[in-house]
Protein backbone atom coordinates (compact mmCIF):
# COMPACT_ATOMS: atom_id res chain seq x y z
CA UNK A 1 0.00 0.00 0.00
CA UNK A 2 1.62 3.73 -0.93
CA UNK A 3 2.30 6.15 1.58
CA UNK A 4 0.08 8.33 0.78
CA UNK A 5 -2.80 5.63 0.49
CA UNK A 6 -1.95 5.30 4.20
CA UNK A 7 -1.89 8.97 5.61
CA UNK A 8 -5.05 9.04 4.13
CA UNK A 9 -6.48 5.78 6.03
CA UNK A 10 -4.83 7.50 8.64
CA UNK A 11 -6.54 10.74 8.11
CA UNK A 12 -9.68 8.98 8.20
CA UNK A 13 -9.61 7.58 11.45
CA UNK A 14 -9.00 10.53 12.89
CA UNK A 15 -12.14 11.96 11.18
CA UNK A 16 -14.19 9.11 12.70
CA UNK A 17 -13.20 9.52 16.11
CA UNK A 18 -13.45 13.47 15.99
CA UNK A 19 -16.95 13.03 14.84
CA UNK A 20 -17.48 10.58 17.69
CA UNK A 21 -15.73 13.16 20.14
CA UNK A 22 -13.56 9.87 21.09
CA UNK A 23 -9.76 10.94 20.95
CA UNK A 24 -6.92 11.58 23.51
CA UNK A 25 -5.41 15.06 23.19
CA UNK A 26 -2.33 14.37 22.36
CA UNK A 27 -0.92 11.81 19.70
CA UNK A 28 2.70 11.36 18.19
CA UNK A 29 3.10 11.90 14.74
CA UNK A 30 4.97 9.33 14.30
CA UNK A 31 3.48 6.76 16.81
CA UNK A 32 2.21 4.13 14.11
CA UNK A 33 5.91 3.99 12.40
CA UNK A 34 7.29 3.79 15.83
CA UNK A 35 5.23 0.56 16.59
CA UNK A 36 6.17 -0.89 12.84
CA UNK A 37 9.55 0.03 13.61
CA UNK A 38 9.87 -2.34 17.00
CA UNK A 39 7.61 -4.79 15.03
CA UNK A 40 10.36 -5.04 11.89
CA UNK A 41 13.30 -5.10 14.24
CA UNK A 42 11.95 -8.62 15.93
CA UNK A 43 13.33 -11.68 14.54
CA UNK A 44 10.42 -12.98 12.87
CA UNK A 45 9.41 -16.47 12.94
CA UNK A 46 10.50 -18.73 10.48
CA UNK A 47 9.93 -21.98 8.94
CA UNK A 48 13.43 -22.80 9.60
CA UNK A 49 12.82 -22.25 12.91
CA UNK A 50 9.91 -24.38 13.53
CA UNK A 51 11.76 -27.08 11.49
CA UNK A 52 14.30 -27.11 13.82
CA UNK A 53 12.45 -27.31 16.74
CA UNK A 54 10.89 -30.04 15.17
CA UNK A 55 14.06 -31.79 14.18
CA UNK A 56 15.23 -31.49 18.28
CA UNK A 57 12.12 -32.66 19.44
CA UNK A 58 12.08 -35.88 16.96
CA UNK A 59 16.23 -36.67 17.62
CA UNK A 60 15.29 -36.49 21.29
CA UNK A 61 12.20 -39.05 20.94
CA UNK A 62 14.61 -41.48 18.82
CA UNK A 63 17.47 -41.49 21.74
CA UNK A 64 15.19 -42.41 24.33
CA UNK A 65 13.39 -45.13 22.94
CA UNK A 66 17.10 -46.33 21.47
CA UNK A 67 18.05 -45.90 25.69
CA UNK A 68 15.19 -47.96 26.01
CA UNK A 69 15.83 -50.82 24.15
CA UNK A 70 19.59 -51.22 25.08
CA UNK A 71 19.29 -51.21 28.59
CA UNK A 72 18.29 -54.57 29.70
CA UNK A 73 15.86 -55.00 32.05
CA UNK A 74 16.51 -58.98 32.51
CA UNK A 75 19.52 -58.25 34.49
CA UNK A 76 17.35 -56.56 37.43
CA UNK A 77 15.83 -59.42 39.41
CA UNK A 78 12.70 -58.37 40.64
CA UNK A 79 11.16 -60.93 43.75
CA UNK A 80 7.58 -60.79 44.50
CA UNK A 81 7.08 -60.44 47.80
CA UNK A 82 3.59 -61.09 50.24
CA UNK A 83 3.09 -58.07 52.58
CA UNK A 84 1.24 -58.91 55.47
CA UNK A 85 -0.39 -56.80 57.66
CA UNK A 86 -1.03 -57.48 60.78
CA UNK A 87 -4.72 -56.62 62.22
CA UNK A 88 -4.79 -54.39 65.16
CA UNK A 89 -7.88 -55.05 66.69
CA UNK A 90 -10.23 -51.92 65.93
CA UNK A 91 -12.70 -50.39 67.94
CA UNK A 92 -16.19 -49.37 66.88
CA UNK A 93 -17.55 -46.43 69.31
CA UNK A 94 -20.53 -46.16 67.43
CA UNK A 95 -21.74 -49.75 67.84
CA UNK A 96 -19.98 -50.50 71.15
CA UNK A 97 -21.67 -52.80 73.41
CA UNK A 98 -21.02 -54.57 76.66
CA UNK A 99 -20.16 -57.76 76.53
CA UNK A 100 -21.92 -60.33 79.36
CA UNK A 101 -18.61 -61.07 81.16
CA UNK A 102 -17.76 -57.66 81.56
CA UNK A 103 -14.24 -57.36 79.86
CA UNK A 104 -14.08 -53.87 79.13
CA UNK A 105 -12.10 -52.37 81.15
CA UNK A 106 -13.22 -48.64 79.95
CA UNK A 107 -13.40 -47.21 83.34
CA UNK A 108 -15.58 -44.10 81.68
CA UNK A 109 -17.95 -46.48 81.50
CA UNK A 110 -18.17 -46.87 84.82
CA UNK A 111 -18.31 -43.53 85.70
CA UNK A 112 -21.20 -42.82 83.25
CA UNK A 113 -23.42 -44.91 85.82
CA UNK A 114 -23.24 -47.52 83.26
CA UNK A 115 -23.01 -51.24 84.85
CA UNK A 116 -22.19 -54.80 83.94
CA UNK A 117 -25.27 -56.99 83.40
CA UNK B 1 -10.31 4.28 -0.83
CA UNK B 2 -11.40 1.04 0.11
CA UNK B 3 -10.23 -0.50 3.44
CA UNK B 4 -10.04 -4.23 4.24
CA UNK B 5 -11.90 -5.43 7.25
CA UNK B 6 -9.73 -6.46 10.21
CA UNK B 7 -10.28 -10.20 9.33
CA UNK B 8 -8.43 -9.90 6.02
CA UNK B 9 -6.07 -7.80 7.15
CA UNK B 10 -4.87 -10.03 10.51
CA UNK B 11 -4.88 -13.08 7.64
CA UNK B 12 -2.58 -11.08 4.96
CA UNK B 13 -0.63 -10.50 8.38
CA UNK B 14 -0.10 -13.47 9.09
CA UNK B 15 0.84 -15.00 5.49
CA UNK B 16 4.14 -12.22 6.56
CA UNK B 17 2.78 -9.15 5.18
CA UNK B 18 3.42 -6.87 7.76
CA UNK B 19 2.36 -3.82 6.14
CA UNK B 20 -1.03 -5.29 6.65
CA UNK B 21 -0.33 -4.74 10.20
CA UNK B 22 0.35 -0.92 9.86
CA UNK B 23 -3.28 -0.11 8.97
CA UNK B 24 -4.39 -1.90 11.88
CA UNK B 25 -2.82 0.04 14.11
CA UNK B 26 -3.56 3.35 12.31
CA UNK B 27 -6.95 2.32 12.41
CA UNK B 28 -7.27 1.53 16.03
CA UNK B 29 -4.50 3.74 17.81
CA UNK B 30 -6.39 6.67 19.21
CA UNK B 31 -9.51 3.92 20.66
CA UNK B 32 -6.05 1.91 22.32
CA UNK B 33 -4.42 5.73 23.42
CA UNK B 34 -7.64 6.76 24.97
CA UNK B 35 -8.18 3.05 26.59
CA UNK B 36 -4.51 3.22 28.24
CA UNK B 37 -4.87 7.11 29.41
CA UNK B 38 -7.89 6.17 31.28
CA UNK B 39 -5.10 3.79 33.78
CA UNK B 40 -2.28 5.94 33.20
CA UNK B 41 -3.58 9.40 33.01
CA UNK B 42 -0.29 10.55 31.41
CA UNK B 43 -0.13 10.79 27.91
CA UNK B 44 3.32 9.91 27.20
CA UNK B 45 2.85 6.66 29.46
CA UNK B 46 -0.43 6.03 27.65
CA UNK B 47 1.26 5.98 24.28
CA UNK B 48 3.85 3.62 25.44
CA UNK B 49 1.42 0.91 27.18
CA UNK B 50 -0.76 1.59 23.78
CA UNK B 51 3.02 0.39 21.62
CA UNK B 52 3.53 -2.44 24.51
CA UNK B 53 -0.03 -3.09 23.16
CA UNK B 54 -0.07 -3.35 19.43
CA UNK B 55 3.45 -5.26 19.82
CA UNK B 56 1.77 -7.72 22.21
CA UNK B 57 -0.90 -8.37 19.70
CA UNK B 58 0.77 -8.54 16.97
CA UNK B 59 3.57 -11.17 18.11
CA UNK B 60 -0.16 -13.45 19.53
CA UNK B 61 -1.84 -12.95 16.20
CA UNK B 62 -1.66 -16.67 15.72
CA UNK B 63 -3.68 -17.16 19.22
CA UNK B 64 -6.12 -14.81 17.60
CA UNK B 65 -9.70 -16.94 16.93
CA UNK B 66 -11.62 -15.40 14.26
CA UNK B 67 -14.25 -15.50 16.81
CA UNK B 68 -14.71 -12.35 18.34
CA UNK B 69 -13.89 -9.21 17.08
CA UNK B 70 -10.51 -7.89 16.80
CA UNK B 71 -11.23 -4.65 18.42
CA UNK B 72 -12.67 -6.90 21.68
CA UNK B 73 -9.48 -8.83 21.47
CA UNK B 74 -7.20 -5.78 21.22
CA UNK B 75 -9.56 -3.88 23.71
CA UNK B 76 -8.77 -6.82 26.60
CA UNK B 77 -4.95 -7.15 25.59
CA UNK B 78 -4.28 -3.33 26.11
CA UNK B 79 -6.25 -3.71 29.70
CA UNK B 80 -3.70 -6.23 31.07
CA UNK B 81 -0.80 -4.15 29.46
CA UNK B 82 -2.03 -1.23 31.36
CA UNK B 83 -2.55 -2.57 35.19
CA UNK B 84 1.14 -4.61 34.03
CA UNK B 85 2.79 -1.01 33.36
CA UNK B 86 0.68 0.51 36.55
CA UNK B 87 1.85 -2.43 38.81
CA UNK B 88 5.90 -2.17 37.25
CA UNK B 89 5.57 1.60 37.96
CA UNK B 90 4.42 1.12 41.53
CA UNK B 91 6.53 -1.36 42.45
CA UNK B 92 9.66 1.18 40.84
CA UNK B 93 8.15 3.71 42.99
CA UNK B 94 8.15 1.51 46.16
CA UNK B 95 11.96 1.36 45.69
CA UNK B 96 12.79 4.45 45.47
CA UNK B 97 10.72 5.20 48.53
CA UNK B 98 13.08 2.84 50.40
CA UNK B 99 16.23 4.45 48.87
CA UNK B 100 18.42 6.71 50.28
CA UNK B 101 18.48 8.77 47.12
CA UNK B 102 14.56 8.59 46.44
CA UNK B 103 14.84 12.73 46.09
CA UNK B 104 17.72 12.97 43.24
CA UNK B 105 15.94 10.09 41.35
CA UNK B 106 12.62 11.69 41.60
CA UNK B 107 13.80 15.33 40.30
CA UNK B 108 16.23 13.29 37.54
CA UNK B 109 12.65 11.46 36.53
CA UNK B 110 10.35 14.29 36.39
CA UNK B 111 13.20 16.43 34.48
CA UNK B 112 13.80 13.48 31.90
CA UNK B 113 9.67 14.00 31.34
CA UNK B 114 8.15 16.44 28.73
CA UNK B 115 6.45 18.24 30.93
CA UNK B 116 4.03 19.30 28.12
CA UNK B 117 2.89 16.23 27.20
CA UNK B 118 2.28 15.10 31.08
CA UNK B 119 0.58 18.41 32.04
CA UNK B 120 -2.61 17.50 30.02
CA UNK B 121 -4.80 18.81 27.43
CA UNK B 122 -4.43 22.65 28.35
CA UNK B 123 -0.64 22.83 28.08
CA UNK B 124 1.02 23.99 24.85
CA UNK B 125 1.41 20.88 21.75
CA UNK B 126 4.76 19.96 21.46
CA UNK B 127 6.16 20.19 17.67
CA UNK B 128 6.24 16.28 17.21
CA UNK B 129 2.13 15.98 18.25
CA UNK B 130 -0.86 16.40 16.98
CA UNK B 131 -2.81 19.07 19.12
CA UNK B 132 -5.88 16.82 18.40
CA UNK B 133 -7.95 19.15 20.00
CA UNK B 134 -7.69 21.86 17.11
CA UNK B 135 -8.11 19.32 14.37
CA UNK B 136 -11.40 17.91 15.73
CA UNK B 137 -12.40 21.45 16.27
CA UNK B 138 -11.45 21.98 11.87
CA UNK B 139 -13.28 18.65 10.84
CA UNK B 140 -16.51 19.93 12.78
CA UNK B 141 -16.39 22.90 10.90
CA UNK B 142 -15.37 21.35 7.19
CA UNK B 143 -18.37 18.31 8.63
CA UNK B 144 -21.09 21.11 9.23
CA UNK B 145 -19.82 22.92 6.24
CA UNK B 146 -20.49 19.54 4.07
CA UNK B 147 -24.30 19.42 1.82
CA UNK B 148 -27.15 17.81 3.59
CA UNK B 149 -27.26 14.93 1.66
CA UNK B 150 -23.39 14.03 1.85
CA UNK B 151 -23.82 14.91 6.06
CA UNK B 152 -26.30 12.62 6.65
CA UNK B 153 -24.37 9.79 4.86
CA UNK B 154 -21.56 10.94 6.58
CA UNK B 155 -23.58 10.62 9.81
CA UNK B 156 -25.08 7.54 9.73
CA UNK B 157 -22.12 5.42 8.24
CA UNK B 158 -18.95 7.56 10.39
CA UNK B 159 -20.94 8.16 13.67
CA UNK B 160 -23.86 5.37 14.25
CA UNK B 161 -21.25 3.04 12.49
CA UNK B 162 -24.27 1.67 10.17
CA UNK B 163 -23.72 -0.73 7.03
CA UNK B 164 -24.23 0.37 3.66
CA UNK B 165 -27.11 -1.82 3.22
CA UNK B 166 -28.54 -0.50 6.87
CA UNK B 167 -27.78 2.93 5.19
CA UNK B 168 -29.73 2.43 1.86
CA UNK B 169 -32.53 1.08 3.82
CA UNK B 170 -32.77 3.92 5.79
CA UNK B 171 -32.33 6.66 3.55
CA UNK B 172 -34.16 5.17 0.61
CA UNK B 173 -31.52 5.30 -1.82
CA UNK B 174 -29.42 2.68 -3.73
CA UNK B 175 -26.73 1.49 -2.49
CA UNK B 176 -24.15 2.77 -5.32
CA UNK B 177 -25.66 5.97 -4.10
CA UNK B 178 -24.57 5.59 -0.57
CA UNK B 179 -21.40 4.96 -1.41
CA UNK B 180 -20.22 7.43 -3.99
CA UNK B 181 -21.62 10.11 -1.73
CA UNK B 182 -19.68 8.69 1.41
CA UNK B 183 -16.12 8.33 -1.08
CA UNK B 184 -17.42 12.17 -1.98
CA UNK B 185 -17.93 13.53 1.24
CA UNK B 186 -14.99 10.95 2.90
CA UNK B 187 -12.33 12.90 -0.03
CA UNK B 188 -13.78 16.66 0.60
CA UNK B 189 -13.00 15.86 4.56
CA UNK B 190 -9.72 14.42 3.95
CA UNK B 191 -7.96 16.84 1.72
CA UNK B 192 -9.40 19.31 4.34
CA UNK B 193 -7.74 17.65 7.18
CA UNK B 194 -4.67 16.59 5.04
CA UNK B 195 -3.83 20.17 4.74
CA UNK B 196 -4.56 21.38 8.05
CA UNK B 197 -2.08 18.14 9.18
CA UNK B 198 0.50 20.00 7.15
CA UNK B 199 0.51 23.42 8.23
Amino acid sequence: MSKNNLKNIEILYLIKSFLKKDFPSFLSKDFSSKVMSKINVQPRKTYFQYFTKLAIASSFAIVTLALIKVINFDTYNFESTTISKTKTPTYNTSNQQMDSNCQHKNKKADLDGKKCK
Amino acid sequence: MDIKDDFTLIKECLDGNTGSFEIIVKKYQLKIISLSYKYTKNHADAEEVAQQSFLRAFNSLDKFRFESQFSTWMHRITVNCALNFINSKEKVKEKETISIDSGQINKQEDSGKDPQISAGSDAETPYNHYNMGKLAEHTEKVYNSLPKDLKLVVKLREIEDLSYEEISAKTDMPIGTVRSRLHRAREIMISALKDHLDE
